[in-house]
């Protein structure tokens, strides 16, 4: 009797306005099997009432479509809310969790901490935890940050008698990265419930291979901290600096006075030769807030797991947010270079942002478009980024060449959510 | 009250290092410094200095601090000083940078023998006054911006729950001022241009912070204790052996190899434990870092890891001058030891005079394009100029080292400058009184002697700044005048033009990228108008096919790090270098779209 193998492979890319949703339909002679990767949103550009949910319906219906169909994995590419935000969410995980998931699939970084600390005594493990917790101080920072730009924003200055919030556009980004990084503890708890977990790094071998007989699954990425040497060599540095900049986010939030017995002025009352300064130095503070947490986000975007899913004689490319710092690693390896050669599919990474495209990575896809290369980009304009500072997501320059150079699907070419017909785009790949 | 008028310094009391250097009895260390007299508005705000005690995290104004009342700390320097006020009196740390950010100032004014602008002043706003924000805000990170003609000091919560006041370390401070004096005296470095370029203003201002806390004998003479009480144990037996008597130095002491480690222990103990977790102590990294090798700079590609390999080749000649000076004291054979007071004494002393010599270097570089071999050969000019004789034998000392650090002087020939050929000079159509100080004069001679001067006759150029200098040598009360003039050119180009003038495109760089080569020259006069020295390159040289070269090096490094895509000029410039330094964040700039 031949190996099972699938036929064909499908994929369907819903809008979810700025956020990843992707389900991948490998079609067996016995029954279609289904794999979720990430089922976030930021909400933006969505429409009508429930808009998650009604999602988690479409993918119960195309699960169920064909007779015995199953969701047999969610692969959960890290944790910022655009990618995870619907596991959090009651109704739609309802949905989901009716579908009986085998198998759920996360990066390394998510293991819970009692099961990392079973293994102390590997090599590494210092920094490995080290990480961990700088990626809960990241979160603690961003919610730290959200208070004080809420203070800013509402609270009247009572002494003062005026608000002084930040600029507009530095009050809009702060609170759109601030809020994709907070903690989702409903989502994680959620997960949690699903028996069979992994949590992966390059190089390991997954169980979605199992679920998914005939099927090649590469991991290419989050590398551990203690495997890439561009990481090593910082990260214990960059570890002691964050929980630093946590605590000093934290006691900003708590906007209590650092001497708190020393005299002060009722701002209103300050000097005239104090004025501009005030103001430049108010402007100054919602910078550098924001320059942590655009730092923070990138951080958490590199613990993205990347996945290489060879099927029927097809490779697509799955690699979330994951930006250059998370494949450093991956494009050092010569075989893992031989391997992105014929790359048939590519989900672009973080939304088409400026550094999650490695120049190398794309140098290396050798189908283009003559020979079919089809990208997918999800995505929203407008949301991430400044056309003037050259960061703008997506960016302009990597859009240009994705049109140029491969058959590119963009989620903005469809509708919101409202009449679920429109939402999702769907490639088939044979 | 207003102060006497005669009165040109006056004497405030500082933190020595951080507040984490504590004396024996646990109260931090504190020096007494002079500062230029004057009469200060609460702020304190003075002619150059405007402390401003606003934290915009909480939002809260401090009240303005005046120097001529309050509790006697406060108005006398040698007043009784609790630890407490140190760490937890808002006064005393708007003191603390007032004191600091005017003495770092008056020390540049000293060596260059003038006035000294901030970096901001000329920007629009003319402002002479420098703004300084003690407790900007809670974050672990501080810094000089231009656009809020300020330094901005942060501070935060340690993990044993102290908070940490950047404003009160006094090497932090010391390299803010010195980013924005350097910023002032040579504006371009800010450009882009080589990798050393980039990291020459974080190691210079690391360099000034260092020999300025190593000028403080107090300070040395706490390290050589610290070292005496928690060397290994081997070292502390064989000093046992030696019986070198209770608070001396012996001969075997002070010989270079065992001064180094000593201070390498006690540093290593002792400084920047505070600012070493956000990647802010330079001395630390420079000192247990680098290693003493010729490939020192070899993988080292962002701006601060670069940077301490500078700093670590001029401490390198600190030390050597420092022990060699020691040694001399041990040149009768009949003594055994020396006071350790002396010898931190001596310590300050080498700081001090190499302090002057890293100043004035900056009037003997280049307007553009600054290299760390650059600063060796301004550093042995400029010395020159005032001490031929290399009295404290710095500048062998300097040339020895950078060689050991694998960088190499800028000049041809020697470490110096190669005096200007003074004979194709044209001065007939010029008043040398008026280009002491007149731009447009100072022009006239430049255009009427661009061929003489290598200059490029086909670019935008200007004069940038003329400067008379007057210099003291302490030594012997000889006087030195000079006028020190920049000149800048430029041109712009598209990508595809370059190969007609001889400069390579960088691979990948599209045809019609707007590119914009800059060059010039400083030019020093002494005092009888003669032109001795023109330092640096024209931007092309049709007869020099090495300036191109150059050219063609700077683009390439400069397109690898990503300068030529939008958004690479950050506003508040120095918050992201040091936020970098702090993140320890490689680069993958070649990387993005």
């Amino acid at each position: 009797m031949p190996k099972l193998a699938p036929s064909s492979v499908t994929l369907f890319t819903y809008q979810v306005g700025f956020g990843d949703c992707f389900l991948l339909r490998f079609s067996y002679p016995d029954r279609d099997r289904h794999v979720l990767i990430d089922f976030g949103s930021t909400a933006a550009g969505l429409t009508g009432a429930d808009p998650m949910t009604r999602i988690a319906k479409d993918i119960e219906q195309k699960v169920r479509a064909t007779k015995g169909g199953t969701l047999d994995a969610i692969v959960v590419t890290h944790r910022h809310q655009d990618h995870i935000s619907g596991f959090g969410a009651k109704k739609p995980w309802a949905v989901l969790a009716g579908l009986k998931p085998a198998l759920v699939v996360q990066p390394w970084t998510e293991h819970p901490r009692a099961a990392v600390n079973a293994t102390t005594g590997v090599k590494g493990q210092a920094l490995r935890e080290g990480h961990l917790a700088t990626l809960d101080a990241m979160q603690a920072l961003s919610a730290d940050a959200l208070v004080e730009l809420k203070r800013r924003k509402g609270g009247l200055d009572e002494e003062a008698g005026e608000a002084r919030p930040f600029a507009m556009r530095t009050t809009d980004t702060l609170r759109f990265i601030g809020e994709d990084n907070l903690k989702n503890a409903s989502a994680v708890k959620n997960l949690m419930s699903i028996a069979k977990r992994e949590y992966l790094s390059f190089g390991q071998p997954t169980s979605l291979e199992r679920v998914l007989p005939g099927v090649k699954v590469h991991v290419l990425g989050p590398p551990t901290v203690d495997e890439a040497e561009t990481i090593t060599s910082y990260a214990k540095q960059s570890q002691e600096y964050w929980s630093f900049a946590a605590g000093a986010a934290r006691h900003a939030a708590s906007g209590k006075r650092l001497f708190p017995r020393a005299k002060t002025r009722p701002l209103k009352d300050a000097e005239l030769e104090l004025h501009w300064f005030m103001k430049r130095l108010d402007a100054a503070r919602g910078e550098q807030l924001l320059q942590l947490v655009r730092h923070l986000d990138d951080v958490m975007n590199n613990t993205s797991l990347i996945l290489l899913f060879e099927a029927c004689g097809k490779k697509l490319l799955f690699p979330g947010d994951a930006q250059v710092e998370n494949w450093a690693y991956a494009l050092s390896k010569p075989k893992v270079r031989a391997l992105l050669e014929g790359v048939d599919l590519y989900k672009v990474g973080h939304h088409g942002s400026l550094n999650a495209t490695p120049r190398t990575l794309w140098g290396l896809f050798s189908k283009k478009k003559k020979k079919g290369l089809v990208t997918v980009l999800s995505t929203k304009t407008g949301k991430h980024g400044h056309a003037q500072s050259g960061t703008e997501v997506p960016r302009k320059t990597l859009l240009e060449t994705l049109k140029k150079e491969s058959e590119l699907v963009s989620t903005q070419r469809f509708e919101g959510v409202t009449g679920i017909k429109g939402v999702a785009g769907e490639k088939k790949v044979s | 009250m207003q102060r006497p008028n005669r009165e040109r310094l006056v004497k405030m009391r500082i933190v020595a290092a951080d507040p984490s250097v504590c004396d024996a009895a646990g109260v931090p260390l504190t020096a007494i410094v002079e500062v230029p007299a004057e009469t200060l508005a609460p702020g304190p705000r003075g002619y150059r200095v405007h402390v401003v005690d606003y934290d915009a995290s909480s939002q809260t104004l401090y009240a303005p601090v005046s120097l001529d009342d309050g509790p006697p700390w406060l108005r006398r320097p040698t007043a009784p000083l609790d630890a407490s006020v140190i760490t937890q009196d808002p006064r005393f740390h708007a003191r603390n940078v007032y004191a600091i950010v005017m003495k770092t100032l008056a020390r540049f004014e000293a060596a260059l023998g003038r006035r000294v602008s901030w970096g901001f002043n000329g920007y629009g706003s003319r402002s002479h006054q420098l703004k300084v924000a003690p407790h900007a805000f809670s974050d672990a990170n501080a810094f000089y911006s231009r656009r809020d003609e300020a330094l901005l000091f942060g501070y935060f919560p340690a993990a044993d729950g102290h908070v940490v006041h950047t404003c009160l370390s006094h090497d932090i401070v010391v390299h803010e001022t010195s980013h924005a004096l350097l910023d002032g005296l040579r504006e371009r470095y800010l450009a882009p241009s080589h990798p050393d370029q980039a990291a020459f203003h974080e190691a210079f201002s690391d360099l000034i912070a260092l020999l300025s806390v190593f000028a403080l004998p107090e300070l040395v003479m706490h390290l050589i204790d610290v070292d005496a009480e928690t060397a290994d144990a081997p070292t502390k037996r064989a000093r046992r052996a030696r019986r070198v008597p209770e608070g001396m130095l012996d001969a075997t002491d002070a010989r270079y190899e065992s001064l180094r480690a000593s201070m390498v222990n006690a540093v290593g103990r002792e400084l920047g434990r505070e600012m070493s977790a956000i990647g802010r102590s330079a001395l630390r990294h420079s000192l247990l870092d680098v290693p003493k090798s010729t490939r020192a700079l070899e993988g080292r590609d962002t701006p601060h890891e670069r940077g301490e390999v500078l700093v670590a080749a001029v401490m390198e000649a600190f030390m050597q001058v420092w022990s060699e000076r020691l040694e001399a004291y041990f040149a009768d054979k009949r003594a055994t030891s020396m006071s350790r007071k002396r010898a931190a004494e001596e310590a300050a002393r080498c700081a001090d005079y190499l302090l002057t010599m890293v100043i004035r270097a900056i009037d003997y570089s280049p307007p553009v394009h600054m290299k760390f071999g650059t600063l060796l050969s301004a550093m042995v000019t400029a010395d020159a100029q005032l001490h031929p004789r290399d009295p404290f034998g710095f500048q062998r000392a300097l040339v020895a080292s950078f060689q050991a650090y694998g960088i190499r002087h800028a000049s041809k020939g020697t470490a110096a400058w190669n005096e200007f050929d003074a004979a194709a000079i044209s001065v007939s159509r010029v008043r040398f009184e008026s280009m002491q100080h007149d731009v447009d004069e100072m022009f006239r001679f430049v255009f009427e002697n661009r061929t003489a001067l290598r200059l490029s006759d086909h670019a935008f150029m200007r004069v940038q700044s003329v400067r008379p200098v007057v210099r003291v040598a302490p030594e012997d009360g000889f006087h030195l005048r000079e006028t020190v003039a920049e000149v800048i050119q430029q041109v712009e180009l598209k990508a595809a033009g370059l190969a007609r003038y001889g400069i390579k495109a960088p691979r990948g760089m599209p045809p019609d990228t707007k590119v914009t080569l800059h060059g010039g020259v400083t030019l020093i006069f002494d005092e009888f108008g003669k032109l001795r020295f023109a330092i640096g390159d024209s931007v092309l040289s049709p007869d020099n096919p090495k300036v191109q070269a150059r050219q063609s090096e700077r683009l390439a490094s400069l397109w690898e790090r990503g300068h030529f895509k939008a958004g690479s000029e950050a506003s508040r410039r120095f918050a992201t270098v040091h936020r970098l330094r702090s993140v320890a964040r490689p680069s993958f700039a070649k990387e993005t779209w």
